[in-house]
């Protein structure tokens, strides 16, 4: 392959996120995982927990693995099999087992997946792509002030009439080009280029704190996700 | 204390005492006061000095929208006294007085003034001598001036919340029209949100006996889901974008549909001495009386022009106000209904008359009302003197219009009522009440209608809602408004003295109009700019009116031929705080940047990002990068892969050497041309495979360059996909005669001089981490250029620090680099190079391939150009005396500018002043001599066109 | 000015979101026969008060390039469309 200087999997040191230094400085305690350092936690799970109930938490989610994909429509197509997708739209993000196509023009594409699955699934559409991990950085805000949060900064009408769930919105986030998801009711995910990972952390949590809320760590996050999960069931 | 007894729509609650501190001293009122109507119930006539002529002001307005009286509260500079609600301990101070408000020195201008006075003063006197600017500006700013900034910058902060909201709909104005409107549309389903510059909704109903119906109507909106926002003044329309200011937040609020109910401004009267503490708009002094329970005055006097003044003064006197009489210009006014209803309680109704002079020391005590004749003079032996403390005025209306203009709408003058009303609305906008020009009775139903349109034409509501909105249309009366008297220009009685002001913000005179048009300034948007009328912290909504009556008048115009003013945002003042947004910058970082703070690096700006500019010793640096060896954080560089089967062809099209014929693991320099064939950048290309190029660009220029790219694909059927990966991947350039050593202990490839050459670019692995290096030499010594995954640019980064400490390693910053890169003469691309620069004069000739086939971007130009001999060309110079110009200082020949230096610094290496410079072709010779001209110095430099440092470049390819 | 655009990918966005490329003129098929030619080209716009062509980029968001037509006096934007699609206007 003759990009793998691209790639952020490696079998080498495990990768540190572009908000390393701002999660540190809040107090993160970091576990190593699918090849990367992560925040698990603040040292106050519990309260991270209760802030994504009633007010709003967010968490570093630059970990996930981003696949750019470019080619003509018919290019495109021949890869969605290989992904687990069927006729992506723009807008819409089309869900393939953990895998997620973001379809942003007619030709060219992101993949989200697993940190661990980008090299398989690479190879799977016969290493096409650019790996775009570690371009984009990404954060989770969940809570049911988050669309609050980002009213702060961010010009989308993220009202859930206008974008429901697996909606998907390009556009400026913070004075940042980016690429806005909502993933639940209450949970968007948002990524950006990675070099504004500490001004976006200081525009969130200038925003987020002032809202009653908190950063939270993995652990957190996944307990509020899992919780949705039962709500929505 | 002047506050009346317990009015039916008080919105104060006398439960609740409030105390805050005016000018040092406690102020009693009352939940639900203003600092306005608090101070005024306090009697405390004068509440500020106005802006010029220091004369004791009081409120005229009395609403929140209207309010023109200014006051500091804490570091908070010209709030306005009626939008502010009191809290306890709340600190006032008034403004623009001293010592005090009841004895101001700077009143002299006003009484003595003489020659201070007439308008374009400051204009014509002090230009002369230029020098003197700064001086006059510091004393001008002082004497007039309207608060004042705290000193210190840690309380001038303010604190705003934006709050960005989509809706469907937004009203603007919560009166009895925007209500029904907000209401109308929510209930259709749309989402809607209705936006009040006062601190209640409710509009002038609340003092006209409306107001239980008007605060129910309130409060069915909000159950229908209506978000209400109150105090919250709309400052302007762009583009459908409207910022609403609501104290601590700047709401954003983008609306499909907008309805605007911002109602009608009622306009003074214009008259000698009108603007004594006392006189107020009628409708202001029933606003304060029926909402706050507070008596302006005890004993008053009306006078207006229409059936307006006769209901605020039934209305005054219906809460507790001894109304003495009322002047109503028109000469039938006594068959007026509300005429026969003053009549029936005891009011003398003046028909045909009005206020002519106004008298009184700080505070009104009389004022003189007569018939006038068509030049306002009043008519010898009608005149009438009566005793009053609170004169109400009433001199026609203007519509609030302004956003409806700003909006697109164009203003027409309306001979029957008077007004300029907003014409043919565009599309996405609708307007319901008295700024449309309904009459009060109508405005519930007119804002219904234009609430159902809007839904409406957002696709709610059915056929049903359909016909219901037709069948209304149809119900709603065409506008009838009253006769109202042609309004004077400027009433008066037959003596001399006293100032008649057209705009009490400005202190703009009818003196002051006449004078600028007779000197040319006779239309109202010149009148406007000269003296300043209209332009005033209540953006003109008193004297609209006024000021284009005088105009009229002077001018022999009618009324509706002078127009409005453009109406501009913000419609209401804003403190600039409020718009400045929150204190963050969107600025870049590499992921090393934690390093470099910790490394004790002077952080600066680099176009968007902040770098690391030293480490606190640019010359040792330098020197070790020469010496021993150096690594510089270079993530900032713009990075790109550019893959499949034409990816060769369009960097063919776009550079002016040829890439297409590069071996994969090659690298070749490149500029970007213009079409006009001028450098916009510059940077390497490295084919990574066949249908793979990396390509890496300046910091600065990397934006630039991926629109450029992206753009040149959009527009040409090349094959080729262009991913930019600037943000994705660190850099560290190691370079430096150890560098290689270092290297080689951190990865297992072969790093000789054999196995890799200058200008490869080889992948391997460093420290178990995947990295492409490129070998360039930008500093010009034997140089690794290492890209990587930027979550592992950090682990990269302390390998080769490691790896590097017993052979001298240190980190340098930019400007160290810029330094050695000036030591190689290698062009900095913006530094060195301006619009102006093409390869030709930049020293860049040998890149340009005119024999390739392919046609490229700037290939025409540069085909033209090379007819002929480039003017100027870029060299180096040195300085023998050791000067260090500044960079940007002229190249002189025979005392005339004819260059400039674009670098400069002294080289430690060699021990020299170095630079570049463009020069006359003509001196772009080597060891010929060119004279700068820095600062008052000159002194001579001597050409050198080759590099300071290695001009062969053996040290490079080592 | 705050006008929104359309994006052919993304839909609606204020302004600020995308960089604007100028009116469309479009390359010369070979070199302009002389200098003149040639900047008149490069930088002489028609400048029209009324619908021009245009060149947009949805900086903020999806990065394409593509192509619209607005009313320069009132930016009322009449439709936006990807360059091959924008061919098929005439």
């Amino acid at each position: 392959m003759s990009t793998a200087f691209l790639n952020t999997a490696t079998a080498g040191p495990a990768a540190q996120s572009p908000f390393s230094a701002a999660l540190a400085q809040a107090g993160a305690k970091f576990q190593s995982r699918d090849g990367w350092e992560i925040a698990t936690s603040f040292g106050d799970p519990a309260a991270e927990e209760q802030a994504c109930a009633t007010t709003v938490g967010w968490a570093d989610v630059s970990h996930l693995g981003k696949l750019e994909i470019q080619g003509s429509a018919a290019t495109l197509a021949g890869f969605h099999a290989a992904v687990g997708v069927t006729a992506p739209q723009a807008g819409i993000v089309a869900h393939g087992g953990s895998n997620r196509w973001l379809q942003l023009t007619p030709e060219r594409a992101i993949v989200l997946c697993e940190p661990g699955d980008l090299p398989g699934l690479r190879e799977t559409i016969g290493g096409a792509g650019v790996d775009l991990t570690s371009s984009l950085a990404g954060v989770t805000v969940i809570g049911p002030l988050a669309r609050d949060t980002f009213s702060r900064f961010c010009a989308l009408d993220l009202r859930e009439r206008e974008l429901a769930i697996d909606g998907l919105r390009p556009g400026s986030v913070a004075r940042m080009p980016g690429l806005l998801l909502r993933e639940g009711p209450e949970r968007f995910t948002v990524l950006f280029g990675s070099a504004y990972a500490a001004y976006f952390w200081e525009v969130l949590s200038d925003a987020g704190s002032r809202l009653g809320g908190r950063p939270v760590g993995s652990e957190a996050l996944n307990t509020a996700i899992s919780k949705e999960t039962q709500t929505n069931a | 204390m002047t506050r009346l007894d317990p009015q039916p729509a008080e919105r104060i609650d006398r439960s609740k005492p409030v105390t805050f501190k005016f000018d040092g001293k406690d102020v009693p009122a009352f939940a639900g006061d203003t600092v306005a109507s608090a101070l005024i119930a306090a009697d405390q006539k004068i509440l500020q000095r106005s802006f010029k002529y220091h004369r004791p002001r009081g409120e005229i307005g009395g609403t929140a929208g209207g309010g023109n009286a200014l006051v500091q509260i804490g570091a908070r500079p010209s709030v306005r006294a009626a939008a502010e609600q009191v809290t306890n301990g709340l600190v006032v101070e008034h403004q623009n007085a001293w010592p005090s408000l009841d004895f101001d020195i700077m009143r002299a201008t006003d009484k003595f003034g003489g020659p201070f006075t007439p308008v374009g003063f400051y204009y014509k006197t002090f230009i002369r001598p230029r020098s003197f600017w700064p001086l006059y500006e510091k004393v001008l700013r002082s004497a007039a001036g309207l608060g004042k900034l705290p000193k210190r910058q840690e309380e001038r902060e303010w604190e705003t919340e934006y709050r960005r909201r989509h809706c469907d709909v937004l009203v603007i104005g919560g009166g009895e029209a925007g209500l029904s409107a907000a209401l109308q549309a929510a209930e259709l389903g749309a989402d809607v949100v209705l936006c009040e510059e006062d601190v209640e909704v409710g509009g002038a109903r609340l003092a006209d006996g409306g107001h239980e119906a008007v605060r129910a109507l309130a409060a069915k909106a909000a159950a229908a889901g209506v978000e209400i926002l109150t105090g919250a003044a709309a400052l302007g329309y762009f583009d459908g974008l409207v910022p609403v200011w609501q104290g601590d937040t700047l709401h954003q609020v983008r609306a499909r549909r907008h309805v605007a109910a911002t109602g009608a401004i009622e306009q003074p009267l214009v008259f000698p001495d009108n603007d004594l503490p006392g006189i107020m708009l009628a409708s202001g002094a029933l606003r304060l009386a029926a909402v706050y329970g507070v008596a302006v005055g005890t004993d008053a006097v009306v006078a207006g022009v229409g059936d307006e003044a006769l209901e605020s003064a039934l209305g005054l006197h219906a809460a507790g106000i001894k109304v003495h009489a009322v002047a109503d210009l028109r000469a039938d006014a006594l068959e007026r209904p509300a005429a026969q209803k003053l009549k029936e309680a005891g009011i003398e109704v003046l028909a045909g008359m009005t206020v002519v002079r106004a008298s009184g020391n700080k505070a009104l005590k009389s004022v003189k009302l007569a018939k006038i004749d068509g030049s306002g003079l009043a008519i010898a032996g009608s005149e009438r003197e009566i005793a009053c403390d609170l004169l109400g005025v009433s001199g026609g209306f203007v519509p609030a219009s302004s956003l409806l203009l700003q909006a697109g709408a164009k203003a027409t003058f309306d001979a029957p009522s008077g007004r300029f009303l907003a014409g043919a609305l565009p599309e996405n906008v609708h307007a319901a009440g008295a700024v449309a020009g309904d009459p009060a009775d109508q405005a519930g139903l007119a804002g219904t209608i234009a609430g159902a349109s809007a839904a409406l034409a957002l696709g709610f509501g059915s056929d049903a809602d359909r016909a219901a909105l037709s069948s209304a249309e149809a119900e709603l009366k065409q506008a009838e408004h009253a006769p109202q008297a042609a309004t004077p220009a400027y009433a008066r009685d037959g003596r001399k003295g006293g100032k008649a002001f057209v705009d009490l913000d400005e202190d703009v005179t009818v003196k002051d109009v006449r004078r600028a048009a007779d000197e040319g300034y006779d239309g109202i948007e010149l009148s406007k700019r000269y003296t300043t009328v209209t332009m005033g912290p209540t953006q003109g909504r008193y004297s609209q009116l006024p000021a284009i009556r005088a105009l009229a008048d002077h001018t022999d115009v009618p009324v509706g031929d002078i127009g409005l003013t453009t109406a501009r945002p913000p419609w209401t003042t804003v403190p600039l705080g409020a718009l400045a947004g929150r204190p963050f910058e969107a600025a870049k970082r590499s992921a090393l940047h934690s390093r470099h703070r910790d490394l004790g690096a002077t952080v600066k700006w680099a176009g968007d990002w902040r770098r690391a500019y030293d480490y606190g010793d640019a010359t040792a640096e330098a020197l070790a990068v020469q010496d021993t060896a150096g690594i510089i954080d270079v993530s900032t560089l713009g990075k790109f892969v550019l893959s499949g089967p034409g990816a060769g062809e369009l960097l063919d099209r776009l550079y002016p050497n040829v890439m297409s014929n590069l071996k994969p693991g090659r690298i070749r320099y490149g500029v970007l041309l213009s079409e006009m064939g001028r450098i916009t950048d510059d940077g390497t290309v490295c084919r990574l495979d066949d249908d793979t190029f990396y390509i890496t660009t300046t910091s600065a220029g990397a934006a630039g360059a991926e629109r450029w790219f992206s753009w040149w694909l959009a527009d040409w059927d090349v094959d080729a996909r262009l991913t930019d990966v600037t943000q994705g991947l660190g850099a560290i350039n190691l370079a430096g005669p150890n560098a290689r050593e270092i290297l080689s202990r951190v990865t297992d490839l072969d790093c000789s001089n054999e196995g890799f050459k200058y200008l490869d670019g080889k992948q391997a692995k460093i420290a178990g981490v995947d990295c492409l290096m490129l070998r360039i030499g930008f500093v010009g010594e034997v140089g690794y250029e290492i890209h990587c995954a930027a979550p592992h640019a950090g682990h990269v980064w302390d390998a080769l620090t490691e790896a590097g400490a017993d052979l001298g390693l240190r980190p340098f910053g930019l400007e160290p680099q810029r330094v050695l890169r000036l030591q190689k003469q290698h062009v900095l691309i913006g530094q060195d190079t301006d619009s102006e620069a093409t390869p030709y004069n930049s020293g860049l000739s040998w890149m340009v391939k005119l024999d390739k086939p392919q046609d490229f971007i700037g290939r025409w130009a540069l085909e033209y150009d090379a007819d002929s001999e480039a003017a100027d060309q870029l060299v180096g110079f040195t300085v023998p005396g050791g000067q260090v110009p500044t960079e940007g200082a002229v190249v002189a020949v025979d005392g005339v500018a004819a260059g400039q230096v674009t670098s400069s610094r002294h080289s430690p290496k060699l021990n020299k002043s170095i630079g570049m410079a463009t020069v006359p072709t003509s001196l772009a010779k080597e060891g010929a001599t060119i004279t700068i001209s820095d600062e008052g110095k000159t002194f001579d430099a001597t050409v050198t066109l080759k590099a300071f440092y290695d001009p062969e470049g053996s040290v490079l390819r080592s | 000015m705050s006008f929104l655009l359309s994006c052919p990918n993304c839909g609606s966005r204020e302004v600020a979101d995308f960089g604007f490329g100028g009116e469309v003129s479009p390359r010369p098929k070979s070199k302009p026969g002389s200098m003149r030619e040639l900047t008149k080209y490069t930088y002489f716009r028609r400048n029209v008060a009324g619908v021009q062509r245009e060149w947009w980029v949805h900086r903020s968001g999806c990065g394409q390039w593509f192509l619209a037509e607005r009313d320069t006096r009132t930016n009322e934007v009449l439709w936006t469309a990807l360059p091959e699609d924008a061919k098929a206007k005439a």
